[in-house]
């Protein structure tokens, strides 16, 4: 039970937003959805927030009508805007927004909202940003709705609001608790809403009755009777299929195109070429008819120039210098002088992301309005690159998403939605494209590759100066326009992770190189975060090698101590004392131990590993010590730990994208495959809270998870792998 | 239409496209220009492994021997030569495919033609294992598995794992229970797999259900729970 105003301890925010209002519908239906329109794309979003000074992106609107849908039978839905790519953010963002508003959870739908509804999203799904940026907007808007029902019922009951208390969705006098309404009898028949401009508190986290509890995900069921809608499963009446030509290479240019093989195949509505825009694309009566008629379009093509895997690696070179300082403590260039004491250089290749479920949308152009069902992390890149193509203002393009099979980052991206835009706006009907695994594996971005030229001095079994000369390709630059670019000057997403966290080292230095690479490059699980760690952590522990000391305890005298330091060095310790670190292990096995920082969430992973004769890397035990804040829903947060470390495997072990001829050589799992459930290690999870602030679970804990394994084989064997993929041929090389 | 009866459950259960046309150019030569048209027409509904520059080299040519039915050269569509409406028995229902659908891949007639979307399109190559349905009990990966191999066959999805009044299947329940999918793509085809193999083996030990569930892919990283709901529901079986 929740009084109007009550405890002491509560935070206390007034609500200072103005002017959400109310969009109420004339029926009268009870308190309904707010309507929002002209979403901004996020670039702008971006722009805004850097000219305004306003909060972290990631952030969402505390609009309650945006939030919260309330019906006359007491039905309460919360409007997620955030997508459910299988990372739990409909469940937990669920529990967040019921949490203050005082109703049971078995009283609540959780929504997808659209870029037409719901509260106000513009940054997308991704950056391990969901949780931290709706657990305060959320909370607020939920606890302003309370204040309003509050204050309706005051009116309907003809009370004071004092008089009135909340309890699990109904408004009870406190001095007879049986004359009570439900809040869907409140809100029932009320035109209007005023906006609350009086004061609200949140609940201490000691009285959370949702929040930090692992309450099963609300996706689940649906998705396990097979009834989830994905963005390849969109069907509609009159519906027909496309199918599209993308180009044979990275530079390729459509010169000419000749359609009439295509029309003559079955099944075939329309053959849309657009030389122009590169474009060339069918619409069929079915799937196959369609692609099977696509590839009947014969196409002469420019295929530009035939870049080979050779000549992307050499833009990688750092040796002219002439990299962007990002951290520079001391002076590590003069302190390393000309006589290192240790040197190494690192590297790690492309990857794709390889979601399962492809590239997928379904578009309805009618006249000069746009209906869009897509697999998207980024409702408003889809509602803009589908006005583009289209040329319909954004505010008449609808986009709902879909479940997503998969995202981590290439959903951010768009896909198949413009696509199926151009076809469905050429027949008049709606059109479903859904992407070869070919296409999804070849023509999207990637994760760039990386290289990390490090030098060191060591004194006295300490390090006396770090020097860090990184290179990769772009991450986040291909999605901002280039005046934002000079604004950042570096790329974050491929410098993410690469700060020397040691703050007892007195010189470091990290400078960075932007590669040009002719191939888009983009987001990628955790941006540079794998990568990076994989040469800080795999440097530190040669340096602890060098200096003679375990590699536990070196990071431990490395670390700072104040509060970033210490929660460092607890999940080193609690990760290590859960594993056994330091006690016998079978032979030929040896631990290897990591640690990073990532949106502020800090993990600690030790390995426990082994290498055959063959070169052949076996992870047998992984334990990983996370300190996210605050954990708002344990189970959610223990499977995004175990999707991390299986991520991080299977590019440690396996996955490598190679070009060759101008093209990327896998076009499916055959020449890329992914780790399977034959080589996966025992895992245990573990978290510290450390201070109640949730911070991101989605990507930190891939990051300590090639340096660990790395570690680890050189405890087991003495060689050391700078370069992952870890193959076989690589560790045997290694081991000679 | 009768269905193929070399095709059987050992065949279909390791139904690798390009593997069976490698057993079967070992042991016959096509040199008919007919069965060369049928191949690359086959080829071109086999889109995901149809590689600009391998064109024509991985043909499941053994397929068009093995269809009842016969390709009509000038429209270049496959006919059903009875003149029948092909039916799929799916979930214990003879449904009605459009002859849209005929010639194409099970995935396909199942989830665009029938609208049972339970079942996923993962890689078209038979490699990641979304697409796995049961057809005749046998675990199969539909995205390779031609509409007309299966005429007559009884074929479950996983809309009809559940019972008719809607009790989850051990192996959903396991699942559920143990919060086992992230984005769950995959895990329609996890599930078939796991109940088609429990249906053999209903005690089997972890490195058993390791054998059987390797195969089958999963991008979130939901392996260990899939090892251990795939146990539960051995318990819950037996």
């Amino acid at each position: 039970m929740t009084t109007a105003d009550s405890s002491e301890k509560k935070r206390r925010f007034r609500v200072t937003r103005r002017g959400f209002l109310i969009g109420l519908g004339a029926t009268g239906a009870g308190l309904a959805l707010g309507v929002t329109l002209g979403r901004k794309p996020f670039y702008r979003f971006m722009a805004g927030n850097l000219a305004t000074g306003e909060g972290a992106p990631g952030g969402l609107g505390a609009d309650p009508t945006a939030w919260f849908e309330i019906l006359p039978d007491n039905t309460i839905t919360v409007m997620v805007p955030k997508v459910e790519m299988g990372q739990g953010a409909h469940t937990a963002i669920g529990q967040i927004a019921a949490e203050e508003l005082d109703v049971d959870w078995e009283m609540v739908n959780v929504m997808q909202a659209s870029n037409k509804n719901g509260p106000e999203d513009s940054f997308g799904t991704g950056g391990s940003t969901s949780i931290p940026g709706s657990y305060e907007p959320a909370r607020r808007a939920a606890a302003t709705l309370r204040m309003m029902i509050l204050t309706e019922a005051a009116s309907k009951m003809g009370v004071a609001v004092d008089q009135l208390q909340t309890n699990s969705g109904n408004v009870e006098l406190i001095a007879d608790p049986s004359n009570s309404m439900t809040y869907g009898e409140v809100v029932d028949g009320v035109a209007e809403w005023a906006e609350y401009e009086g004061e609200i508190s949140l609940k201490p986290q000691s009285e959370f009755k949702f929040i930090g509890k692992s309450i099963p995900r609300v996706d689940l069921e649906a998705k396990i009777r097979g009834e989830a809608v994905y963005g390849y499963d969109v069907r509609t009446d009159n519906m027909l299929y496309g199918a599209v030509v993308n180009p044979p290479t990275f530079e390729g240019k459509m010169i000419s195109a000749d359609t009439s093989r295509a029309e003559e195949r079955p099944g075939v509505v329309k053959v849309v070429v657009d030389i122009d825009k590169n474009f060339a694309g069918v619409v069929a009566q079915t799937r196959q008819q369609a692609q099977v008629a696509a590839n009947s379009i014969d196409i002469v093509w420019d295929e530009g120039k035939l870049w080979s895997q050779e000549e992307l690696d050499a833009m990688m070179d750092t040796s002219d210098g002439a990299g962007t300082v990002i951290q520079l403590e001391g002076d590590a260039t003069r302190a390393i002088g000309d006589s290192p004491t240790l040197t190494a250089d690192y590297s790690t290749p492309f990857a794709v992301h390889a979601h399962l479920e492809a590239q997928a949308a379904m578009v309805s152009v009618e006249g000069d309005k746009a209906t869009v069902f897509v697999s998207t992390q980024n409702m408003g890149l889809a509602t803009s690159t589908v006005a583009e193509e289209t040329g319909l203002d954004e505010e008449n393009v609808t986009v709902t998403p879909t479940y997503v099979g998969g995202g981590f980052g290439r959903k951010l991206g768009t896909g198949a939605a413009p696509q199926a835009a151009i076809l469905s706006q050429a027949v008049g009907l709606p059109v479903h494209v859904g992407w070869t695994r070919a296409q999804d594996m070849r023509d999207g971005y990637f994760r760039p590759p990386t290289r990390s030229s490090m030098s060191a001095k060591l004194e006295n079994g300490r390090i006396v100066a770090v020097n860090h000369n990184h290179s990769s390709g772009e991450v986040a630059f291909p999605f901002f326009p280039t005046f934002l670019q000079a604004i950042f000057g570096t790329d974050f997403g491929s410098w993410r992770g690469a700060f020397n966290i040691y703050s007892k080292i007195e010189h470091r230095q990290l400078a960075t190189h932007l590669a040009p690479f002719p191939i888009k490059t983009g987001w990628w699980r955790s941006l540079g975060l794998l990568a990076n760690v994989f040469a800080n952590e795999s440097f530190m522990d040669e340096m602890a090698h060098a200096a003679g000391a375990d590699p536990l305890q070196f990071r431990l005298d490395h670390l700072g101590d104040d509060k970033t330091g210490e929660r460092a060095k607890a999940v080193l310790r609690k990760a290590a004392n859960e594993i056994g670190y330091g006690s016998e292990l079978p032979e030929g096995h040896a631990f290897g131990i990591a640690v990073s920082p990532d949106v502020d969430t800090w993990v600690a992973m030790v390995a426990e590993v082994s290498v055959d004769d063959a070169g052949v890397i076996t992870v047998h035990r992984v334990v990983q010590a996370i300190d996210p804040g605050y954990v708002v829903n344990p189970d959610g947060a223990e499977a995004q730990a175990q999707g991390n470390i299986v991520w991080g495997l299977s590019s440690t072990l396996i996955e490598e994208m190679l070009v060759e001829n101008g093209r990327v050589v896998a076009g499916n799992f055959d020449k890329y495959p992914l780790i399977t459930l034959d080589r996966m290690p025992d895992m245990q999870i573990h978290f510290i809270e450390s201070d109640g602030v949730p911070r991101g679970m989605g990507e930190p804990p891939i990051g300590p998870v090639a340096a660990a394994v790395a570690n680890g084989v050189f405890n087991a064997t003495g060689a050391r792998v700078r370069q992952i993929p870890m193959t076989p041929e690589r560790v045997l090389a290694a081991m000679s | 239409m009768e269905r193929n009866p070399h095709l059987n459950k050992h065949q279909l259960s390791n139904f690798i496209g390009f593997e069976l046309h490698q057993r079967f150019n070992n042991s016959q030569k096509i040199n008919s220009r007919a069965l060369r048209e049928d191949s690359r027409t086959l080829s071109e509904n086999f889109e995901p492994l149809r590689d600009p520059k391998s064109r024509g080299s991985k043909l499941p040519t053994h397929l068009v021997q093995l269809f009842p039915i016969s390709l009509d050269l000038k429209n270049r569509k496959y006919v059903n030569t009875q003149g029948t409406v092909m039916k799929l028995n799916v979930n214990g229902t003879e449904l009605e495919l459009d002859d849209a659908y005929e010639n194409g891949l099970l995935v396909w007639a199942i989830r665009d033609g029938l609208g049972l979307i339970g079942t996923r399109f993962g890689c078209g190559a038979g490699i990641c294992g979304s697409c796995t349905v049961h057809v005749d009990g046998v675990a199969t990966r539909s995205c390779i598995t031609p509409v007309a191999s299966v005429v007559g066959a009884e074929i479950r999805t996983l809309e009809g794992l559940a019972a008719d009044n809607g009790t989850l299947h051990p192996v959903q329940q396991a699942f559920l229970d143990g919060q086992v999918p992230q984005c769950a793509w995959c895990m329609s085809g996890q599930m078939m797999q796991a109940a088609a193999f429990l249906e053999q083996n209903s005690s089997p030990t972890e490195t058993e259900i390791v054998e059987a569930m390797k195969d089958n892919y999963c991008r979130c990283g939901c392996y260990h729970r899939i090892r251990s709901a795939v146990a539960v529901a051995a318990d819950m079986i037996e």
